[in-house]
């Protein structure tokens, strides 16, 4: 090198310095001014979420996406058994997100029935990471100053973790304009201030016309990792001996065959004796009235639909209590489906613990 | 490689180190292991197709050289076919062999050939285009075939234009690999410069865009026009910024090393009228359509209006193949073609009056050829012709308006609302006020404030999840 050239090196890792030196001090800065903001204003998806991991006491509990969010009305569930309920289901989440964050509450205690709605894809290749995501915004901000959600970082997203730790900012990333505009402004999917336990209504409806076909590309691979974190959720909720069961809720979709996914989680749910109640493109539910779009019930969809699984599971609740074979209850495997000797037996079942990859 | 990972910066530190710390002669070589991991990190038995392309238009170019009448006619094509039959057979093959199955099924007949399941090189399309300029421009007499074989790989596999262009020419790109490059602190931070303007784009406007678009995209079926129509505006900012930040990024990388690269776009939201539009956006491109297939056809032989059309139609047309094996590439690029020429009619009947005031004319004119991009731009997004036929015609239908859908959050669609704003108000500010300067001024403080502002916008606002440059597939 000349001299010039090092004189020009000198200069740049100088100026360099400089400008890591203010960008550390801005990152700290602006970092401690969305973690004030983002702590004020705890509603919505994010109070929903704490309470789901941190203190939570409910005696049902349900987990499931963006459809479980708009179709489990706690207050039905709360009414009907005399139980508590809590709503953990949350926008945009998967499996992914669910087996992660259920454990998580079991720590703390545990509930008497846990509800997984179930997606005609839960499986597909790659519909993980969006959930994976979601569970990566939703706990960076915290991994500074609570172990478990660090470790639940590790797990899932280490290099989202190193980020986290180096950038303070980074932590809080997509919180912005949640915490700006504050999330109880009213937004298209109703107002997050709204929610009640996890429920959060949508009013009227936006569609019309006949239910469309289904269109999802079932051409995908299968994500494996989101098949064994199924899996991971159902031996951990059955180990704890916490009843479980699994639902796909309505969708305003022309009844469909069963989509890998389907195949895949009915052989699981069959191998550990969980019950599966199957309601999507239901015809007692099949009417746009019920439905904000084709695959969110509004309001009066959801407390239609959840009085009926309530009656549903009650029944299946009671005959299981007498451990009797409660099959004749089932509407709900697919007549074509696969055969239920057992699957709706709960006493006496000793659920397989199998190895996860 | 992505060019947004960290994978990438790490790469890029550690060849930057290397290349300054070794001797000029010594550098070509470098450059070129770098650009064998680079390309290798995708899949890495494919360099052996690049190198087979690289050989044949390194032969071709000393064999041209040394020919004489029809025999450099026969070395060039022997140049083209190998590279077309290399893109073909890894982009087009199915294409066309799904054509066949359909054509003999009118027939009742089988098709015996199977389609193949092999995944495409990155930036096939791009390189074997750099390559084939070469051949060319060397059958032309313009450029004299390169001697040294590494220098000649290096030309096409230079890693920050390997995968997605800007497609270089020879004239342009062969000299500076030999031209000792010093580290030069000014060059060295207008690269990085641009590299970070290109980062922003991609990471905070592209892919907070795409969080959007692809949401209403991936189920056209499920929304009214507006939010349909709404999307593909947005469609457009993020294939720009996604596009033009991968150039950014190629571009500013380069320059930190001493090389200078075309530009390949030139604020093409802000232009006058289509045409405009569709010359300042991927220049590269078009300029090689414009040089290999429009001049050539359009000045041989008698000159006439109707051949000018056709050339038109012809180069965008293929440009729309280019981009794909797929029926609404074929139709956004002729929809392109046929916009360009109604347009070139248009300007002829109709002469603005000359009491209209300039500004108005610019926004209107601005604004509806913008409009006029969003059809090209549907084709280009769609799944099929199926989803884009849905999306005309629910955008068309009145009937159809819907309500508007803001995304699952809704906050996904009032970030596009405001990284769109961000992005506006920037690109107008450099095309009409380019006095005003940010990561350039003169005044320390305003040029950090700005680098930090950018800093803190990527951090607080950019979207992390390693998604791909939207132009690798091509």
């Amino acid at each position: 090198m000349t001299a010039a050239e090092i004189k020009d090196v000198k200069k740049f890792f100088f100026k360099l310095f400089i400008f890591l030196v203010l960008l550390f001090v801005c990152d700290r800065i602006f970092g401690t001014l969305v973690e004030t903001l983002y702590n004020k204003r705890p509603q919505g998806d994010i109070a929903n979420f704490r309470h789901s991991v941190k203190d939570p006491k409910e005696d049902i509990v349900i987990y499931g996406s963006s459809r479980g969010v708009h179709t489990y009305v706690t207050e039905l569930f709360t009414d009907s058994f005399g139980l508590s309920c809590f709503n953990c289901s949350r926008q945009n989440s998967n499996i992914l997100y669910h087996s992660s964050i259920m454990p998580m509450a079991l720590t703390k205690y545990k509930p008497k029935l846990i509800i997984l709605d179930i997606t005609p894809k839960e499986f597909t290749f790659r519909s993980g990471e969006n959930s994976r995501l979601v569970m990566a915004s939703t706990i960076l901000p915290y991994v500074r100053r609570d172990e478990d959600f660090k470790k639940v970082a590790e797990m899932n997203f280490p290099e989202e973790l190193r980020k986290a730790q180096i950038s303070k900012l980074y932590a809080y990333n997509s919180y912005i304009l949640p915490t700006i505009e504050g999330l109880s402004a009213n937004t298209e999917m109703g107002n997050p201030s709204d929610v009640k336990q996890g429920y959060l209504a949508l009013r009227g409806t936006r569609i019309d016309g006949p239910p469309p076909p289904y269109e999802f590309d079932d051409a995908k691979d299968m994500d494996t990792f989101a098949r064994n974190q199924f899996e991971r959720f159902i031996t951990t909720v059955l180990d704890n001996n916490i009843k479980l069961v699994a639902v796909m809720s309505p969708l305003y979709i022309a009844p469909f065959g069963d989509t890998k996914s389907m195949v895949e989680f009915k052989k699981i749910l069959k191998q550990y004796n969980v019950p599966y109640f199957h309601y999507a493109s239901d015809p007692e539910f099949l009417k746009t009235d019920y439905f904000y779009d084709y695959v969110h019930m509004n309001d009066r969809g959801a407390r239609k639909f959840v009085d009926t699984f309530i009656v549903q599971i009650k029944k299946y609740l009671d005959q299981d209590e007498a451990g009797k074979n409660i099959l004749k209850f089932s509407p709900i495997w697919p007549q074509d489906s696969l055969k239920v000797d057992s699957v709706f037996r709960f006493e006496g079942m000793k659920p397989v613990r199998k190895i996860l990859e | 490689m992505l060019f947004n990972s960290l994978t990438f910066i790490y790469f890029f530190i550690i060849v930057i180190g290397l290349y300054f710390l070794i001797p000029h002669k010594f550098r070509w070589l470098l450059l070129l292991v770098s650009s064998c991991i680079f390309y290798m990190d995708y899949i890495w038995y494919y360099i052996f197709v690049l190198l087979f392309t690289i050989i044949v238009d390194y032969f071709a170019g000393i064999f041209i050289e040394n020919a004489k009448g029809k025999k450099r006619k026969l070395y060039l094509l022997i140049s083209i076919v190998a590279n077309l039959l290399i893109l073909s057979v890894f982009k087009y093959f199915n294409f066309i062999n799904d054509g066949i199955s359909t054509f003999l099924g009118v027939f009742e007949m089988t098709n015996p050939i199977k389609n193949i399941g092999w995944a495409l090189p990155v930036g096939l399309s791009f390189h074997t285009f750099q390559a084939m300029s070469y051949t060319i421009e060397v059958y032309r007499g313009k450029y004299k075939p390169e001697r040294n074989f590494g220098i000649y790989a290096l030309y096409v596999m230079f890693f920050p234009q390997l995968v997605a262009g800007p497609i270089e020419r020879p004239q342009n790109m062969i000299h500076q690999f030999y031209e000792e490059k010093q580290f030069e602190y000014n060059r060295v931070v207008a690269g990085l410069k641009i590299m970070l303007w290109g980062f922003f784009k991609k990471l905070v406007i592209a892919d907070r865009m795409g969080i959007y678009v692809n949401a209403v995209y991936n189920n056209p079926y499920n929304h009214g026009g507006l939010t349909l129509f709404v999307a593909s505006i947005f469609f457009i900012l993020q294939s720009y910024c996604d596009f033009s930040g991968y150039s950014d990024i190629a571009i500013g990388s380069a320059k930190v090393m001493g090389y200078d690269l075309m530009e390949n776009f030139r604020r093409p939201l802000l232009a006058k009228n289509f045409t405009e539009r569709v010359i300042r956006w991927h220049i590269s491109l078009y300029t090689w359509f414009r040089d290999y297939v429009f001049l050539p056809f359009t000045t041989s032989g008698k000159k006439s209006q109707a051949k000018i059309f056709v050339g038109i139609m012809l180069i965008f047309t293929l440009s729309g193949f280019w981009h794909g094996p797929s029926f609404t590439y074929i139709c956004a690029g002729a929809y392109t073609g046929l916009m360009i020429i109604v347009e070139r009619y248009y300007m002829k009947l109709v002469k603005p009056k000359k009491w209209i005031p300039k500004v108005p004319l610019i926004i209107s004119g601005t604004i509806f050829s913008l409009l006029m991009y969003v059809p090209m731009l549907i084709f280009y997004r769609s799944l099929s012709m199926k989803d884009a036929w849905q999306i005309f015609k629910t955008v068309l239908n009145p009937a159809k308006f819907g309500h508007m859908f803001k995304g699952e959050p809704p906050i996904t669609f009032h970030y596009c609302l405001y990284v769109g704003a961000i992005l506006l108000g920037i690109e107008l500010i450099q095309e009409y006020l380019p006095k005003v300067k940010g990561l350039n001024n003169n005044n320390v403080v305003i040029r950090y404030s700005s680098y930090l502002a950018i800093m803190v916008l990527i951090l607080m606002i950019g979207v992390f999840n390693g998604s791909q440059f939207l132009y690798f597939q091509f």
